[in-house]
Formats: C-alpha cells, structure tokens, sequence
C-alpha cells in the first residue's frame, strides 16, 4: 500500500501546533497533526474529575482584546473566541506576609502604579522608572507589535535574546525587598527565577498582562473546540495516538514513522514539541553539532505538583491566584513558589500549585517511591496553606493530584513550561539546517498562549519569505 | 588600516566556512536568520570567529541586537575596526 503522502506534517497538537496547522492550510498546502496522546490540545484542554472541569494549562491571558495582538491572531485564523475580561481592580492576589497586607494587582498603568505608591510610598520613583522600563520594551518587541505595521517584515527576523535579567532591573530599580518579591512573582507563571529571566522574556509573558487580563468563556478547551472547528472547516486531518519517533530525509520529502510503526510522507514538517524530544527522532544533520550540545545543555523549567479539587458549595472566591510572597522570595528566586489558582467556572474549581524540580531521574521512579514522594508533597502543600490561610482548607474539597509525571504522560516534557529560556542561554528559532524542517512552540519564543501563538506566526513570515523569493 | 573590501572578504570568508554557506548566499541584504539560516544558538559561534578574524572584542550591547543582515554587520565590524585603530 503507496504511504500517505502530505504536503505538510505537523508533530503535536498544542497552540503552536494548531495554528501552524491553519497558517499552512491557508497557504493551500494538505495539512495533518499528530498528536501522542488521546486527545487534540491535551494541555489546553483540561479534564474531567469527580463530576468537574478541572483546567489545566490555560486560566488567563493579557492582550487578547480585539484591538490587541492576540485578538488580532485569532482573527486572522478565523477564529471566534469569546473572552472577557477580570476583574480590572485585582485579577490576582498577592500576601505580602512581611508586612501583613494583601495587595491586590490592577491592571490599566495608572491603577497600577497608584497602587504600588500607596504600598510602598517610599518606591515612587523606581515604581515611575520600573513601569517605564516595561512599557517600553513592550513596544518595542517586534513580535508584540504585529498589528500596529510600525515594523517592517525583516525586522522580525532578529534574535530575541537580551541579557539583562529581571533580577537586575528590579535590583536598579528597587531598594525595598518586599517589592521586588511582589514583581517578580509573576516569574513563576513562566518557569524561570528571576536571577536567570531576560526582561525582555519578562515583558512578554508578564508585561503583556500590564494593560488588561482576560479570561476565555469557556476556559482552555473552548478554545480548542474553536481550532478544531476551524480545522475541520479547513480540511485538516488530526491524528491522535500517533506519536511520532523518527524523522528521515529521503530526496526532497521527509518520511515519519510512528510507534505503532506506521509512516507518512510530507514535503515539510513542523515540530510543535518539547526540542529534547525534537533531538531524538530528527535526522542528525538537522543542527549543527555544537548546537545540538547547547541544546542538550538547555535547562528543564521546574515542574508543577498540583493538588486540585472544587470549591465547597456557597464560597465563592474572586480572583484568578493567590500568592504568598516573604521577603526573601526575590532573594530566594522564588524556589518552591506556591500558589492557589481559582477557576471562573460553576462550581469553582482550585489548583495548588507548588513549583518542584522536574529532573527527569526524580520522577521516574518506582511506583511505590512515587506514591510516597505524591503523599509528601501533598502534606507540604497543604501545611503551607494551613499555615498563611487555614480557612482555604474547609472551603476546598481536593480531588486528585497531579505531578510532572502526570504532565510527562500528556504532553512529553516534565517541566511545565518545557526547556527554560534563560538569559545566559540560546534561545531557538523555528529554523533548522533541513530544509523544510521547522520547530515552533514554547520553545522558541516564550512560554504561554501569546508566545506559542507567535512562534507560529514567525514561521509562517519566514516561509513566505522565502516563497516570494523563489516566486 | 583594513579597507571595507577587506572586511567583508573577512567576514564572509569567516562565516562561510564556520557555518559552511554557500558563496552565492553572501548577499550583503541576505538576513541571518531568514536567509542564511543562522539561529541565535549559531551567534554564539559567529561572535567567536569575527573576534579572532578581527582581533576585536565584541560586546553585546543594544547595537549588536540591531544587527540583522551581513551588511549592518559590515558596517559594525568597520566601525569597531575604526574604533580600535
Ligand atoms: C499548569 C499550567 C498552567 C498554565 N497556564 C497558562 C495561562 O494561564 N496562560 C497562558 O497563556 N499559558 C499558560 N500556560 C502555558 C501554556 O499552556 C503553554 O506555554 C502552551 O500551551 C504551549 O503550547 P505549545 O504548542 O508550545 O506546546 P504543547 O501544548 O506542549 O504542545 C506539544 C504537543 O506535542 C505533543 N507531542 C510531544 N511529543 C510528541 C511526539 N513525539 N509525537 C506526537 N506528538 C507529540 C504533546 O503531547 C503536546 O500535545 C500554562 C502551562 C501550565 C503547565
């Protein structure tokens, strides 16, 4: 039997994964996704526990406004996303524990900064500079800048890697350790301490939520469901349970094999997963060797342990997270951050996050020594809860656990935010030394829906690019 | 003193035979990234063989980030030449 031949393959249906997918599509080309686990978008689209939605890998985003980049995205796939906004006095709380007062973040410049003043009054002029600083790294992050036609194609095609870290603007901008812990706690929400995050990464995950944060109607899988329907709409097929474990070059074709031994052709392949994983099955000429060593070398984000459960009838809790922040977090680069994410949905449901090492050799272990390790860092959980807000415990009915392990399972990686873009490190494009052979995602210019979204997008310029110059 | 023709010979000839380009890609609008294929993880190397060609030190500053195709390269080199001369 002739193998199935495609004029494009895309390995992995996350974000980058999907809307690679409609960006070929939209260039004419037969497009297929595969995916190795059961489901389309497993990140994205959450699960179902104890009679509830329990969301996993999406809560909140800031730009996606029509008016912004990220509704400006959507649109240009077609897509139709209902979102709405949170609430604009405070979408996230955080107990500064040192002084024993709860700050509630704004977003909109002005609130925010009139609320920084009133908290630390003796701040005001670094809280002026600080803001300064990420207002105008925001606008001048081409990729952030999509929609406003200030930048022409070439200037996309520049290397996003500035070595100045957060630590160090905060440090300049800041004597007070306590405001330093409450900006930089953000830096969980991407999985890189502060000592190591580039401010520009910084901007773009974080900056981002500066101006307004939105949630979608929904949640995650809302989302998806609008992909797949697009995708469908657009002819392309989507293959679950096939992951993928070799990529060769034959002549001008790439030919993939899969686990349960089956093989497809395609003209190009992009590869939506985690770039260790990217390593292993692509053909050896696909990065020059030293490269594949710094690749190697790039370190894992940590990983997170996530207690979930619902909350009880008749509490209702308004906000998106609760952090709890001493003084030394900053100091302490926010090892072993926790925090406690509340859904918008009904009934309420929770996730207590910690932050725990995602070393692959500390989670893949014997059964017995799991369960231990799942016990003790529950206990460790619930004891910090108890500890800064007992009255959460009685308001929470838990359900279950999930551990980088659980992650590994469904999306491949341990950490939970995949390879960690540190700023003493490279940072990836979605080029490769093959021809026709591109890698997007998280990995390649920031973590989060945004991020994973414009990597996609980048390579879609590249590749038109290239195209009218062959034209 | 190095003439700006002797410079780009340099570069190019240190470029194409670190990342093995092509001679005809050597357009001075070719693009590292979109055109030449050089990703960030590939600027490590290219700081290090401009350094030795040019006995220079390159610093990365709010400069460098600017450089997108061979010709501000060329024009970088020339200026850190000059500076040093
Ligand atoms: C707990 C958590 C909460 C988060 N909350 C938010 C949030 O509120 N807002 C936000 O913007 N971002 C959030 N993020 C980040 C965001 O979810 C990710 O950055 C984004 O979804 C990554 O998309 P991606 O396409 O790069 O990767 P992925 O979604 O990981 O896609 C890669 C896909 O490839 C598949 N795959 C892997 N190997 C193979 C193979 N060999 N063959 C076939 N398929 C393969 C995987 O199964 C996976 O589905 C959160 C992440 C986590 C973990």
């Amino acid at each position: 039997m002739a193998m199935q031949n495609y004029d494009a393959a895309v390995i992995g249906s996350g974000i980058s994964g999907m809307t690679s997918s409609l960006l070929f599509a939209k260039k004419g080309k037969r497009v297929a996704v595969f995916e190795q686990a059961p489901h389309i978008a497993p990140l994205f689209s959450g699960f179902d526990r104890g009679g509830v939605h329990i969301e996993s890998g999406f809560h909140y985003s800031g730009v996606l406004g029509k008016d912004e980049i990220g509704g400006l995205l959507f649109k240009e796939l077609g897509l139709n996303i209902p979102v709405e906004l949170c609430s604009q006095d405070g979408y996230d709380d955080a107990y500064l524990l040192k002084s024993g007062r709860l700050f509630k973040f704004p977003f909109g410049r002005n609130l925010f900064e009139q609320r920084l003043i009133e908290f630390f009054p003796y701040e005001k002029e670094g809280i002026k500079k600080y803001l300064n600083l990420v207002y105008d790294q925001l606008s001048k992050i081409p990729f952030l800048n999509f929609h406003k036609r200030k930048y022409k194609n070439e200037e996309f095609f520049c290397f996003l890697d500035d070595k100045i870290t957060l630590s160090e603007v905060l440090n300049n901008c800041f004597n007070d350790e306590e405001i330093k812990s409450l900006l930089s706690f953000s830096s969980v929400l991407y999985g890189v301490p502060p000592s190591k995050a580039s401010f520009v990464l910084h901007c773009c995950c974080s900056g981002i939520m500066f101006e307004t944060v939105w949630k979608i109607k929904g949640g995650g899988a809302a989302l998806v469901k609008e992909f797949k329907r697009v995708m469908d709409n657009s002819g392309i097929s989507v293959f679950c349970n096939k992951k993928v474990i070799k990529i060769e070059v034959e002549k001008d074709k790439k030919k993939l094999t899969f686990s349960d031994g089956s093989q497809i052709l395609c003209d190009i392949c992009i590869s939506s997963i985690h770039p260790k994983e990217f390593l292993k099955i692509a053909p050896p000429e696909t990065y020059r060797e030293k490269n594949v060593r710094r690749i190697q070398a790039l370190p894992e984000t940590d990983g997170f342990f996530i207690l979930y459960g619902k909350v009880k009838d008749g509490v209702r809790i308004d906000t998106n997270n609760m952090g709890f922040l001493t003084e030394d977090s900053f100091k302490k680069d926010h090892k072993n951050a926790y925090y406690v994410n509340f859904s918008n949905a009904n009934p309420q449901t929770v996730c207590a996050v910690m932050a725990v090492d995602s070393a692959e050799k500390l989670w893949n272990i014997s059964q017995s020594e799991y369960e231990q390790k799942k016990k003790e860092i529950s206990q460790q959980i619930k004891d910090e809860i108890k500890k800064r807000k007992p009255e959460l415990l009685d308001q929470i009915e838990f359900l279950g656990i999930a551990t980088p392990r659980t992650q590994k399972r469904f999306v491949n990686y341990y950490g939970s935010y995949g390879i960690m873009h540190a700023a003493d490190g490279a940072n990836l494009l979605p080029i490769t030394k093959v021809g026709g052979l591109f890698l997007v995602g998280q990995a390649t210019i920031s973590p989060g829906l945004i991020g994973a979204m414009i990597s996609s997008f980048l390579l879609d310029k590249i590749v038109s690019r290239a195209e009218n110059k062959n034209a | 003193m190095m003439t700006r023709e002797e410079i780009i010979k340099t570069v190019n000839d240190s470029l194409m035979k670190e990342f093995e380009l092509k001679p005809e890609s050597m357009k001075p609008d070719a693009n590292f990234f979109a055109d030449l294929g050089l990703d960030s993880l590939d600027a490590v190397d290219m700081v290090v063989v401009l350094e030795q060609a040019f006995k220079v030190k390159i610093r990365k500053n709010y400069e460098v980030g600017k450089i997108m195709t061979l010709n501000d390269l060329y024009n970088y080199i020339e200026n850190l030449v000059k500076e040093n001369g």
